[in-house]
């Protein structure tokens, strides 16, 4: 009887002892402003004032602020994940686990590209304007994708040279994003389209930058069978690259700082601008590139063909891209963007 | 606050309980009445006046109502009855009926609590309390407040006054309010996805297997949240020394409809038994007033769900099967092997549950509509990724329900795991509904 009454106090004592651990953990653990892997602010602790409390604002805050600054945060959220995935679930937070480690996403489109495009067309002429529709990886890798997924995505030659190559390293694994490879053949079925002739791969510098990268995707998830490398196939032609007309010091194509931090695809083309200014010396033409974050690894393709370049993301720039370019002599517009896609089951 | 929250959990829970384990000798019932109403209050503390205003009042109802006995005043014991029960359906009605005001959380629960117990005073069955702490303590008492079981007074009248704190019950409370826990925070929230994804499919893509999976899992869902939650309760009251009546007992187990409603919210059928049914006569005055009894027990309990007329529909449906029951198909049944009445009961409930399930009657009948097969297709590729995706799950939440391994529930180590995967699921959690708040 002595054994059986020890086993409940144990058992008693334990709880008790972990529900004070958690409060504990909690008040030695410093709150976080900001989570890098969920890319958002995190709530912080609430003003205590009789009104808040009486409205009710203050128990749902404080609930919340709990609930973000949790002490292991980031481990409970993996051993959740970790749990969904032993059940066999293949979506999680709207992240789809496909095979050989490679995570998909359905895409929503930054801005209206075929309105843009058509307001280029109007201004510039139509044979202008060339237009690049980045798939979405999950359109493109048909044999990563789950079993029983699939991804819109729109069907030209782009897309066509993507999935001639879909089994070299033309996506990351744990990021939406492309790799500059996969940017490259874009390029290069761009080019040809053009009537340019494209850099070969073997003119271009290979060289790996980061064995360890982790992208947007593991950071919904905090799940990743292996990390990503991220290579950089360099051109390596001499160019001058003004960030925000120059209120930015950055320097240069590539931005090595960001690849210790948790945004390292930042690493082309400085992450995120309203406008980038490329000159290439002793080259023609003025091509303005409309893009979002995908053109980041391709543009240093382009400097081959083009003297000057004005690269325009439309979320960072105020005044409206047409207005800005009127009196830059642009002798070429290039959109590239990803379509908005959507998961279908085929 | 709810259960399955970590300020519950991690804030509420290891204070209250100090507390009330160092106070609980002399102090119990104040300590549980104030925990309590900080418990209603946090979050939403619009509506604890209202609660008061039903706890003061019924307890000035059940001394004059004792006092009307002793004094031989019948007409005025009568009238005092009247009261009580008009005044509580009042409230419900204003609160819960009119649509002029937001749900006040647990409302549905408490009236029919405090009703009970002005009810059985006035047939003897339980002296008056008059200490009204204690009292406020039985109405207000947070394991059950919000989503029940409904605890009759008469049945905790003694533990209210007088009750011991012990490592056993301490012991046997933690394993239920984990398993509870995990019931709802593991299964019920995750199943309660699929439903949402496949209610999220546009009614010409709808496939028959589709439409299955959907009802079934609605049906398991509501099943772990309503019997986690009971499990919850009766796993805090036991820390706290109430040992409440079982709530649930597998009922999707049942072999026909009769059966399922002995063992699904049990508490809430005993209510109107006692209460509804057997005043009107229930089975001792023939066939034909037994039927009527139960079409006005089972809209009631419809109509107690809620103001959709999907819930008196629901109830309805429910009272006509049992009636039906009663006059010739338990005899049926028993003459068939045992898997008939099962199939017949899963079938019964899963239809039923989906009228359940669905605002909006002609929804409610598209969907059996689909359910009976007027889908396009058996099958389609979606319906083999949510199988693939939740299949596992979804097998596991059945075998649950009807319970198969549920020895492993009396394993401490059990518990732990379910304890610690269901933090790690609610900080991460994204969904955490209580289906029963709405009542």
């Amino acid at each position: 009887m002595r054994g059986k009454r020890r086993k409940e106090e144990i058992v008693c004592a334990l709880f008790f002892v972990l529900l004070y651990t958690m409060w504990i953990g909690d008040l030695v653990s410093e709150d976080r402003l900001y989570s890098a892997w969920e890319k958002r602010r995190l709530a912080q602790k609430p003003v205590y004032s009789w009104e808040a409390v009486t409205s009710g604002s203050y128990g749902k805050e404080y609930e919340t602020w709990l609930v973000d600054q949790f002490p292991g945060r980031d481990l409970w959220v993996g051993l959740k994940n970790r749990c969904e995935l032993l059940l066999g679930k293949r979506e999680l937070k709207g992240i789809y686990i496909g095979k050989d480690g490679y995570l998909f996403s359905e895409n929503q489109q930054i801005a209206d590209w075929d309105a843009i495009q058509k307001k280029m067309q109007e201004q510039f002429g139509m044979g202008v304007v060339s237009r690049i529709h980045v798939p979405p990886a999950g359109a493109v890798l048909t044999e990563k994708r789950p079993y029983f997924v699939s991804f819109t995505g729109s069907e030209d030659l782009v897309c066509e040279n993507l999935s001639r190559h879909q089994e070299e390293e033309i996506y990351y694994r744990t990021d939406h994003h492309w790799t500059m490879l996969g940017a490259y053949y874009a390029y290069e079925a761009w080019a040809k389209e053009q009537g340019l002739t494209p850099l070969e791969l073997e003119e271009l510098n290979i060289q790996v930058v980061k064995e360890d990268f982790l992208g947007t995707h593991y950071g919904k998830i905090h799940y990743a069978r292996q990390p990503d490398v991220i290579t950089l196939y360099d051109p390596g032609i001499a160019c001058e690259v003004i960030y925000d007309l120059g209120e930015s010091k950055v320097q240069g194509l590539y931005q090595e700082s960001y690849l210790k931090t948790e945004d390292a695809y930042g690493f082309f083309l400085d992450g995120n601008h309203g406008v980038v200014q490329i000159t290439t010396e002793g080259k023609e033409g003025h091509l303005a590139v409309l893009k979002d974050s995908y053109a980041n690894c391709l543009v240093p393709f382009l400097t081959a063909h083009y003297g000057r370049i004005t690269v325009l993301d439309p979320r960072y720039i105020r005044v409206d891209m047409g207005t800005w370019l009127a009196d830059q002599e642009v002798t070429q517009v290039l959109i590239v963007a990803q379509d908005t896609s959507q998961v279908v089951f085929p | 606050m709810v259960f399955s929250s970590l300020i519950f959990i991690c804030r509420f829970l290891p204070v209250f309980l100090t507390i009330y384990v160092l106070a609980a000798k002399r102090y119990g019932n104040l300590v549980l009445f104030l925990g309590s109403l900080v418990f209603y209050a946090w979050g939403e503390p619009v509506y604890i006046g209202l609660m008061l205003f039903s706890t003061i009042l019924d307890y000035g109802n059940g001394r004059l109502l004792e006092y009307a006995k002793s004094t031989g005043q019948y007409l005025l014991a009568k009238g005092v009855l009247l009261e009580s029960v008009v005044v509580n359906l009042s409230l419900l009605g204003l609160f819960k009926y009119s649509g002029l005001f937001p749900l006040p959380v647990g409302i549905s629960f408490y009236t029919f609590q405090t009703m009970s117990y002005t009810i059985d005073v006035y047939r003897g069955e339980v002296p008056a309390q008059r200490d009204l702490i204690a009292f406020g303590a039985y109405v207000s008492m947070f394991p059950q407040l919000i989503a029940g079981p409904i605890v009759k007074y008469k049945d905790v009248a003694a533990e209210i006054s007088h009750r011991t704190l012990s490592w056993d019950d301490a012991y046997q409370g933690i394993g239920r309010f984990c398993t509870g826990l995990g019931k709802k925070v593991l299964l019920a929230n995750q199943i309660g996805l699929i439903w949402e994804e496949i209610q999220r499919i546009p009614p010409g893509e709808m496939t028959l297997v589709g439409a299955w999976i959907g009802s079934f899992a609605f049906a398991l869902q509501l099943y772990f949240d309503f019997s986690g939650y009971s499990d919850m309760a009766i796993g805090m009251g036991q820390m706290l020394g109430f040992h409440l009546k079982e709530n649930f007992h597998y009922p999707y187990a049942a072999k026909s409809i009769t059966e399922f409603w002995r063992r699904w919210h049990i508490s809430l059928g005993q209510w109107f038994r006692d209460y509804v049914y057997i005043p009107l006569g229930g089975n001792r005055k023939g066939l034909l007033i037994q039927c009527r009894n139960l079409l006005v027990v089972w809209a009631l309990t419809g109509i107690w769900h809620g103001k959709g007329m999907n819930f008196l529909v629901w109830g309805l449906y429910f009272g006509v099967l049992l009636m039906l029951e009663k006059c010739f198909l338990l005899g049926w049944l028993s003459k068939l092997p045992a898997v008939f009445g099962h199939l017949y009961t899963l079938a019964a409930v899963l239809i039923g549950m989906t009228v359940f399930a669905i605002n909006g009657l002609f929804d409610g009948l598209l969907w059996i509509g689909m359910l009976f097969g007027s889908t396009h297709r058996l099958y389609d590729a979606r319906t083999l990724w949510l199988l693939s995706g939740y299949g596992p799950l979804l097998i596991l939440g059945g075998i649950g329900s009807v319970g198969a391994g549920k020895s492993l529930k009396r394993s401490p180590v059990i518990w732990a795991v379910l304890f610690v995967l269901s933090i790690a699921y609610l900080v991460d959690a994204s969904y955490n509904p209580f289906l029963y708040f709405r009542f």
